[in-house]
């Protein structure tokens, strides 16, 4: 992943499934590029790439309610497939919809092969402990939001809004959220999730401290407050005298500064996931008639 | 010549011999454990004409027997180890013609190595009264704002047969893409029917005696859409309801959905003539749900105050309702109509939700015009999503309310109809798993008590558990519908051809 030229959108989206899901989010999530190219689909449900991969990465920041509701979608759209499927079975037992979770079991025990995917979820289904000794339920479940919302009271894709807008949640959904706050380059909403992480006691990854010394360039309060280290203040010096030459034309910013910076959350905030075309426009589904 | 008889009555009798003869145990050990069956047919009413009650036994066994009995004749089934045991057709049709008003006892067996074990006996009583033969309703996933696949099918409750009144898609094409939705027949004759569709090829399409028309309902005068209708008993009237309708996704709740009105309101439709008129216009109430009374002076309906929406733009509404939507109380009122002058009185409340804490949905009224059978939940007006929505009637003769306790369950019970004859409601019960709606069907005896309800019967028990679609809208019908889905498409897709509406101011 961190060799790949030029990722979509999907790999990077699994890239940062699999470190929330190894809990070294806010430590890796800026090691890839970020430069989605126009990955060019124009799939049934609408809603473009997004549709590949917003209902694992729904499902795997918590939101089980919508992680279900998107691989429904998929069910509704695509035709019954096991992967979505076994998805919600998935949600279904988070959930503790236990006959949902039997009835889809059930479903999926009439395929070959398998069998062990069938064992696996029927002994967790109805048994809450074993859910909680599963690694990857268990990761989930630290995430579960705590907020009575609607899922439209946030922006979407759901899995980011609510991370970006969430007003409370658990020390795990803290990180995640302070993680979407970076990523969407929202730093005064990222600068609160700090302040709350360096109160709890979180160790204060490379990422989070190149994010508030680029704050504190315009706020000196800031290196103060969270003791910032000369070395990463240094850093981001550097990084904006070798950026001086190109500030005017974005590619050759990027082309320039990628060898030397990929990596750091400076390279990230100034040089990548900035195209018009990589701002998401509002999802238009053309199957949407309001209630069925 | 006599070598072609032999020949025929060998086969006669290899065919008679390989028929399974299916023997009830002749030694068996009784045993205390009630047979883990499914559907739960178990201390059930059904009417004579339903369809076998097939069911697969989840008890360990090998192989299984039932035996069902009214003491003279008896009807039995054999299963494998798969445990679904399938009645023949004609025996059980003959066993329940005899058993009218009787009781029916059914004797499950299961072999378990060399021996066979005896489940405890249970009852099935057969009511004297049929039901409807038909049962329309709409098969789609219970899913959220995306559709694809979806149609309006048609059930023999006397057999297994399913057909098709009309699909959207066979093949997907965007650009065709519809929904169609709120079937409704006058009184149970589809002679009379209506269904809507919306997105592409948008309109309402009305059947009347085998033609087919669609009509845009489109018209600036009434608040929106028309959508759920109510056939007048006799005339070629339907009263809408009009809804702004939106719906949100709770994050945490596992209902899930929330479907609110933002505003609504109740229109007259005279369809010979392809006329609108408001009955009842009001910013500060929601109207909706309509029902004609089986005599046609009166139709029940649901409606909430919302003070605060009173002279309030669509857009501020919609914002706000999603603030409020826990507190939307409907009560159940009825207007009377003067056929003659075609007004509506003023409306009079019949059941007042606000001092209940509850909310009412979906009223109908059964054919006598005796009780109004509704859902009630805490809130709001789709109860489909509402986990503690349960049937109520409220008897318009001694005024009581009371909930159907024995056919409700545990999860959301809604959209409900009565048959033509009173004795049975149907109604769309999400109480299987707490997602995909089920039909049961519950026996209403002439006392005015409810039994409890038994899934829809199908000829494979595991149907219910495999479909990945949603019943909704079950409706009861005494014929099947006249028309073929090649006609309701021509209609539907013959823009051009569709009829428009003009308002007409109230008298």
């Amino acid at each position: 992943m961190r060799a790949a030229k030029r990722p979509t959108r999907t790999p990077a989206a699994y890239h940062a499934i699999a470190l929330v899901q190894t809990g070294q989010l806010l430590e890796g999530m800026f090691d890839i590029v970020y430069d989605y190219p126009d990955a060019r689909l124009d799939l049934i449900e609408g809603g473009e790439e997004y549709a590949m991969f917003v209902p694992d990465a729904n499902l795997y920041a918590g939101l089980v309610n919508a992680g279900y509701r998107t691989n429904m979608d998929h069910v509704v759209m695509d035709g019954p497939r096991l992967y979505y499927l076994k998805r919600m079975v998935q949600c279904a037992i988070l959930n503790e919809e236990h006959r949902l979770a039997e009835k889809y079991l059930d479903i999926i025990s009439h395929n070959p092969f398998e069998s062990e995917f069938v064992e696996k979820y029927t002994a967790l289904n109805n048994n809450p402990k074993a859910v909680e000794e599963d690694a990857e339920l268990a990761a989930i479940r630290t995430l579960l939001p705590r907020e009575q919302r609607f899922e439209q009271s946030y922006r979407m894709p759901a899995f980011l809004g609510y991370n970006v807008g969430l007003t409370e949640g658990s020390d795990a959904t803290l990180v995640t959220s302070a993680a979407a706050c970076l990523y969407s380059k929202d730093l005064q909403a990222f600068l609160l999730r700090a302040q709350i992480l360096a109160q709890k006691g979180f160790s204060m990854t490379k990422s989070v401290m190149q994010a508030l010394a680029i704050m504190s360039l315009k706020d000196p309060n800031i290196e103060k407050m969270f003791n910032i280290p000369p070395y990463v203040q240094n850093e981001v010096r550097s990084f904006l005298v070798e950026a001086k030459p190109y500030v005017k034309d974005r590619y050759e910013l990027r082309k320039n500064l990628k060898k030397n910076w990929l990596g750091s959350y400076m390279y990230y905030y100034y040089c990548e996931n900035n195209e018009p075309d990589q701002v998401r426009p509002a999802t238009e589904s053309n199957h949407k008639a309001g209630v069925n | 010549m006599k070598n072609n008889i032999f020949l025929l009555v060998l086969a006669a009798c290899l065919l008679v011999s390989c028929a399974r003869q299916v023997e009830i145990p002749a030694e068996s050990t009784p045993v205390n454990e009630a047979a883990d069956i499914y559907p739960d047919y178990r201390d059930i009413v059904v009417p004579p004409n339903i369809a076998p009650l097939n069911f697969m036994v989840k008890s360990e066994g090998d192989e299984y027997v039932a035996a069902v009995t009214d003491g003279k004749r008896t009807v039995t089934a054999g299963a494998a180890a798969d445990g679904k045991l399938a009645f023949d057709s004609t025996e059980w049709r003959q066993l329940l013609a005899e058993a009218k008003g009787k009781e029916l006892a059914v004797t499950v067996y299961a072999k378990r190595g060399a021996d066979w074990v005896q489940f405890p006996k249970y009852g099935i009583g057969v009511a004297e009264e049929p039901i409807d033969p038909y049962l329309s309703y709409r098969l789609i996933e219970p899913s959220y704002e995306l559709y694809r696949q979806l149609g309006l099918y048609q059930r023999n409750l006397e057999n297994f047969s399913e057909s098709v009144i009309y699909e959207n898609n066979r093949s997907y094409e965007r650009d065709n893409n519809h929904c169609v939705n709120c079937h409704n027949y006058q009184a149970y004759d589809t002679q009379h029917m209506l269904f809507h569709v919306r997105a592409q090829h948008g309109g309402t399409v009305f059947v009347e005696n085998g033609k087919v028309r669609k009509v845009n309902m489109k018209c600036d005068s009434i608040l929106s859409s028309t959508v759920y209708p109510t056939w007048h008993p006799k005339r070629n009237w339907v009263v809408f309801s009009s809804n702004q309708t939106g719906q949100t996704f709770h994050m945490v709740n596992r209902q899930k959905i929330e479907v609110v009105d933002y505003g609504s309101d109740l229109v007259f439709f005279d369809a010979d003539k392809n006329t609108l008129t408001n009955i009842l216009k009001t910013d500060s109430e929601l109207e909706t749900f309509p029902c004609w009374t089986p005599d046609g002076k009166s139709v029940v309906y649901c409606s909430a105050r919302v003070p605060q929406f009173a002279g309030v733009p669509d857009s501020v509404r919609r914002d706000r309702v999603s603030d409020i939507y826990d507190s939307l109380h409907y009560s159940l009122r009825i207007i009377d109509f003067d056929e003659q002058t075609r007004r509506f009185s003023a409306p009079r409340t019949l059941v007042n939700a606000d001092s209940l804490s509850t909310s009412i949905a979906v009223p109908r009224v059964s054919p006598d015009g005796r009780y109004v059978l509704f859902t009630m939940a805490d809130y709001g007006q789709f109860h489909i999503w509402h986990k503690n929505a349960d049937l109520y009637v409220k008897d318009m003769q001694t005024g009581e309310v009371r909930p159907l306790t024995p056919a409700n369950s545990e999860y959301a019970d809604s959209y409900h109809t009565w048959s033509s004859n009173g004795r049975w409601i149907v109604v769309a019960s999400r109480r299987e798993d707490n997602n995909y709606s089920r039909v049961f069907i519950a026996y209403f005896d002439k006392d005015g008590q409810a039994h409890k309800a038994f899934l829809l019967p199908q000829e494979d028990p595991e149907h219910n558990i495999l479909l990945e679609k949603s019943y909704n809208v079950p409706e009861l019908t005494k014929n099947a519908v006249p028309v073929t889905p090649e006609e309701l498409k021509k209609a539907i897709y013959d823009d051009d051809a569709a009829q428009k509406v003009s308002y007409k101011k109230s008298n």
